[in-house]
């Protein structure tokens, strides 16, 4: 079978007729052991996993079957998140719709297959981290992909407004013409193209199999103007970003087992997620081209009998487009996790996961003002009860202990009154379950 | 990336430490000092714009900061700054009905930067930049007071109340009464209830995060008693007023009589020494503190300075008044090395530069002030005598700016860039040290605050303007020739004709040393020619007959400078048309 991290990257599956029903989620409840909800200790951009908080996809998917020509295959999903009824007491939900998308195949003799709508488009993970380190794009666009054997070329394009911060959209009430009253008329309207562009080239072998594969992005944001106050139109200039990353993958000398190595070299835009306006970090005139990202990364899993080690890790540097050269804002950053776990039986198993991460900011800690260079090392206890052995047999019913030691720079990270600014120690104890169910983005 | 990272991780981040005192006066009187509002200086970091005004509204952050001072070193040096005097660092209560604090003098942490304009690391680049640029950089402190961090609970309700009433006092005025900022009682501002005075009013400290109005830092400054909770002052003439009043603004009056407000202050300031190596502090409201307090809090500033090995950090004080006798008091031995010049100010600039006063004034003012300002060095001071540095000024951030006062107040013939560079040649070359206001360089001319305090970048920083190479030139005569800088003064010509008379408007100065000897003759008439010689009796120098002298303003501005000869008798008779000015050096 392909390794669990390799399959959100398959297009149309063999799809039977008719619909089917999926869905990722995770729920958990915790303490932190002196009576308050267990919270999550990181200083990196990309840390543990452990301590998430409940998230919750469905996936609908329509399709006509593989004995027609022409295959389709239409996904939905809606994604919930945010703390349960059952726990705040509060009536609602944050909700988004995370796949909303029709792919078809069969329209050529080429092999090729066509999708648009809206899509989370990924590429390999960290499970361990929850993070996408090379192709992570949530769009909505459509894309063509060209599957001879051996080969997978893989284009996409989309657009994206964000709502936030009056950076993309505005929108302003005027005097209603003819009228008494306003009406609202959109006075910013500014789109990001989001382009990639993903070749990859299997090399199978008698008991490994090989993957490379190129990636790249394009972004480009037009430039625009919005009200900054009464009468007052600020300009805002065209920014653009790029990214280019390889990846080398190996898997099939075990079941279940794989291991990832990537690079990612992003500038402007594409240095910060595509979600994501920039809160800092511009040129004196408000471009961020000069930002750049260099990121190393490496997954795995090895499984052999009654054990099975994951491992992810990722050195990363970021650096703003401000000039200034003492920016707290451009760092240095790096976490590496081991879980190894013994299975006992078929469905009982105990992981323990150890973890270390580390930042170092070219700037002051405004917090204390010190240079910090905050450091968290984190260990797990993890039993869990799972269907089959493997380290991603889901669902998954588990029990976790997580202590996380927090150095002293680690601590001034976090906002004064802050519980994790309060002690060294920080404790999560907590029960939950994970589970993905023929589903759309997870398998 | 790896070689990066191990040197990342190897090497500490610049300015991320305290840095290496070092020592970059000689003579504080050779010094340009150039005052700067960072909010309006430039705008070097746009990430730091938090609350900025996109309309420049005078009265809001306009998103000047450290960083655009560093970008902007060049244009400072290019106008012969040796020294910058930047707003307070501190961090602020961010706003006030409306008005934020971009001036820097609402102080709520006094141990913290002001995000505004960068962080401590980003302050220490900014005086490491300015010395390798041979600029030396003072701070602005205030001792006085904190910003408007408690209101008197007069009610006992508990919280903060603002009335509006109309014609409370009999007029058709509108009052706005507010237990922030309630008028001065010298018993204390007083509770009241419907009973009738409760005893003195508790104080209400507050946490409102939003605009940063939380108690102070560090938390020892959240004492009752460390402030005097006497409400705003009422009468700048009651002396106590003056000293134990909260500043309007309801900025709170610290109790600098008590010995731990003293020492904490002491501390809290020694420290931006340590942490800075800022070369002095310009103190801000010293009329309103108790006159002992600089006795106290002055000497122990030099000890800690110099505990450090930092030579003649230089103590410069603000005493609003005009009152030479009163501003001299501060310079006295034990306090203050020096004073901006606010009696000079009023009788030179104002009386003399902008309104055509008599010229016999500057005279007056200069002897007055050899006797009334400190006689002494002070011991571990600057090395000069109080009375041999006054701070010069002609206009600052809390008066309005010469061109404004002229062109709104002046006569109907003075020509209000003449005016400035005549006032400038003055400025520029009497005894003590220079302090320009930013902006000066450029024309700016907005009234009293806060159009006085226009954002530099309005002038899209012109290096040829008139005004700027006005003062460049006289800049750098001054670095050129040492009597300009530390030279005696022997007053040549001054006069009280301001009419039509042979010599009105005439002001004449020698400034010399042993080696060398400077003539600065200036027209402050703005319509008349005139001539340092009356009824044919020339002005006496000290130069030697037949001594050829030249023009060094005009040289610098145009390349070539008009010649005078010294006569037989050691006379000149200098003519001059309306506000000319001239720099005469021998050769």
């Amino acid at each position: 079978m392909l390794p669990l991290s390799l399959l959100p990257l398959v297009l149309v599956g063999p799809a039977r007729a008719g619909v089917e029903l999926g869905s990722y989620g995770r729920v958990q409840v915790s303490t932190d052991a002196r009576g308050g909800a267990g919270e999550p200790v990181n200083v990196v951009s990309h840390g543990s996993r452990l301590e998430q908080g409940p998230y919750l996809e469905l996936d609908v998917v329509f399709a006509n079957g593989e004995d027609e020509a022409l295959g389709y295959r239409v996904v939905v999903t809606p994604a919930l998140s945010g703390d349960l009824f059952h726990y705040d007491g509060q009536w609602d939900a944050d909700l988004a719709l995370r796949n909303l998308y029709l792919e078809v195949d069969g329209f050529s003799s080429a092999p090729l297959v066509a999708w648009a709508g809206a899509r989370m488009w990924r590429g390999d993970d960290i499970y361990l981290l929850d993070f996408w380190p090379l192709d992570d794009l949530n769009t909505v666009g459509g894309g063509l992909s060209y599957r001879p054997p051996d080969w997978a070329l893989d284009l996409h394009a989309g657009l994206n407004r964000l709502a936030a911060d009056d950076w993309m959209v505005q929108t302003e009430d005027v005097p209603l013409d003819g009228g008494v009253g306003t009406e609202e008329v959109l006075v910013l309207d500014r789109q990001r193209f989001l382009g990639s562009a993903r070749l990859g080239r299997t090399f199978e072998g008698q008991a490994l199999t090989f993957r490379l594969r190129a990636y790249g992005e394009l972004h480009l944001l037009p430039e625009g103007s919005r009200i900054a106050e009464d009468f007052v139109e600020e300009a805002l200039p065209a920014n653009r970003g790029t990214v280019l990353g390889l990846q080398a993958s190996a898997w099939g000398w075990a079941e279940d087992s794989f291991v990832h190595l990537w690079y990612r070299y992003a500038t402007g835009l594409a240095a910060w997620d595509e979600l994501e306006v920039p809160a800092s970090g511009y040129d004196t005139d408000w471009t961020v081209t000069d930002a750049s990202e260099h990121l190393v990364a490496l997954a795995g899993n090895h499984e052999a009998g009654p054990v099975g080690v994951m491992a992810g890790t990722y050195l990363r540097r970021f650096q703003d487009a401000d000039h200034n050269d003492v920016d707290v804002d451009d760092r240095w950053e790096a976490i590496a996790a081991l879980r190894p776990t013994v299975f006992f039986t078929d469905h009982l198993s105990l992981g323990l996961e150890a973890s270390h991460q580390w930042l170092r900011p070219d700037g002051l800690n405004p917090r204390s003002g010190a240079h910090d260079v905050p450091q968290i090392t984190k260990l797990a206890v993890l039993p869990a009860i799972q269907p089959r052995r493997g380290g991603f047999a889901r669902p998954q019913l588990r029990l976790q202990y997580v202590y996380s030691y927090l150095d002293d720079d680690a601590r001034w990270w976090f906002a004064q009154d802050d519980v994790r600014r309060r002690s060294h120690h920080q404790h999560f104890v907590g029960v939950g379950a994970e589970w993905w169910l023929n589903s759309a983005s997870y398998r | 990336m790896i070689p990066t990272l191990l040197l990342a991780c190897s090497a500490s981040i610049p300015y991320g430490e305290d840095p290496p005192i070092t020592n970059h006066v000689e003579d504080w009187r050779d010094e340009v000092i150039y005052q700067v509002i960072v909010d309006r200086f430039a705008n070097g970091d746009v990430n730091n714009d938090w609350n900025v005004s996109r309309s420049e509204d005078l009265n809001r952050y306009l998103g000047g900061d450290y960083q655009g001072l560093i970008d902007r070193v060049d244009y400072l040096s290019a106008l012969g700054v040796t020294t910058i005097w930047i707003s307070p660092v501190v961090v602020n209560v961010e706003e006030d009905a409306g008005i934020a604090s971009y001036h820097g003098y609402w102080t709520q942490d006094f141990t913290d930067v002001n995000p505004h304009f960068g962080d401590i690391a980003k302050l220490r680049e900014l005086v490491d930049v300015m010395h390798q640029h041979d600029i030396k950089v003072l701070v602005d402190v205030v001792v006085n007071h904190v910003g408007q961090l408690f209101y008197y609970d007069i009610n006992h309700n508990g919280q903060a109340d603002v009335t509006t009433w109309y014609g409370t006092d009999g007029s058709d005025s509108l009052d706005i009464v507010t237990e922030w900022d309630p008028a001065y009682d010298e018993r204390g501002i007083q509770s009241w209830t419907s009973l009738g005075e409760a005893g003195p009013a508790p104080l209400g400290w507050v946490s409102m995060p939003e605009i940063n109005r939380e108690p102070p830092s560090p938390a020892e400054f959240w004492n009752d008693e460390w402030y005097h909770k006497r409400g705003r002052v009422t009468d700048w003439s009651d002396l106590d007023q003056v000293v134990m009043a909260d500043f309007p603004g309801g900025l709170k009056d610290l109790a600098t009589e008590n010995p731990n407000v003293r020492r904490a202050l002491i501390e809290v300031f020694s420290d931006w020494i340590t942490r800075t190596n800022v070369d002095g502090f310009r103190l801000d409201t010293v009329k309103h503190v108790e006159e002992d307090f600089w006795t106290e809090f002055c000497p122990a500033i030099r000890q800690h300075a110099a505990s450090l090995g930092k030579e003649r950090f230089l103590l410069m004080g603000e005493v609003f008044d005009g009152d030479d006798a009163l501003v001299g008091r501060y310079t006295q031995p034990d306090m203050l090395d020096s004073v901006v010049d606010f009696p000079a100010k009023y009788q030179v600039v104002d009386g003399v530069f902008k309104y055509g006063g008599a010229t016999r004034t500057v005279q007056t003012l200069y002897e007055q002030q050899q006797v009334s300002w400190g006689q002494l060095e002070h011991e571990g001071g600057v090395g000069v005598a109080p009375r041999d540095l006054s701070l010069n000024f002609m206009d600052n951030h809390d008066v309005a700016r010469f061109l404004f006062d002229v062109d709104q107040y002046g006569s109907e013939g003075t020509d209000p860039v003449a005016a400035l560079e005549s006032a400038l040649a003055w400025l520029l070359t009497t005894d003590g040290a220079p302090v320009l206001y930013y902006g000066t360089e450029q024309g700016f001319d907005g009234g009293n605050d806060p159009a006085n305090r226009e954002p530099l970048w309005w002038s899209g920083y012109e290096t040829e303007g008139e005004l700027f190479r006005w003062i460049a030139a006289l800049s750098a005569l001054r670095q050129a020739h040492e009597p300009l800088r530390r030279g005696a003064v022997s007053f040549t010509w001054t006069t009280d004709h301001t009419g039509q008379e042979e010599d009105a408007g005439m002001l004449a100065y020698e400034r010399w040393t042993e080696g060398e000897r400077v003539l600065v003759v200036i027209n402050t008439h703005d319509t008349k020619t005139s001539v340092t010689s009356v009824d044919g009796a020339p002005m006496a120098t000290g130069y030697a007959p037949g001594t050829v002298l030249v023009d060094g303003l005009g040289r610098a501005l145009t390349g070539s400078g008009q010649t005078w000869t010294v006569a037989a008798d050691g006379s000149l008779a200098v003519e001059l048309p309306p506000r000319g000015a001239v720099v005469l050096v021998e050769g």
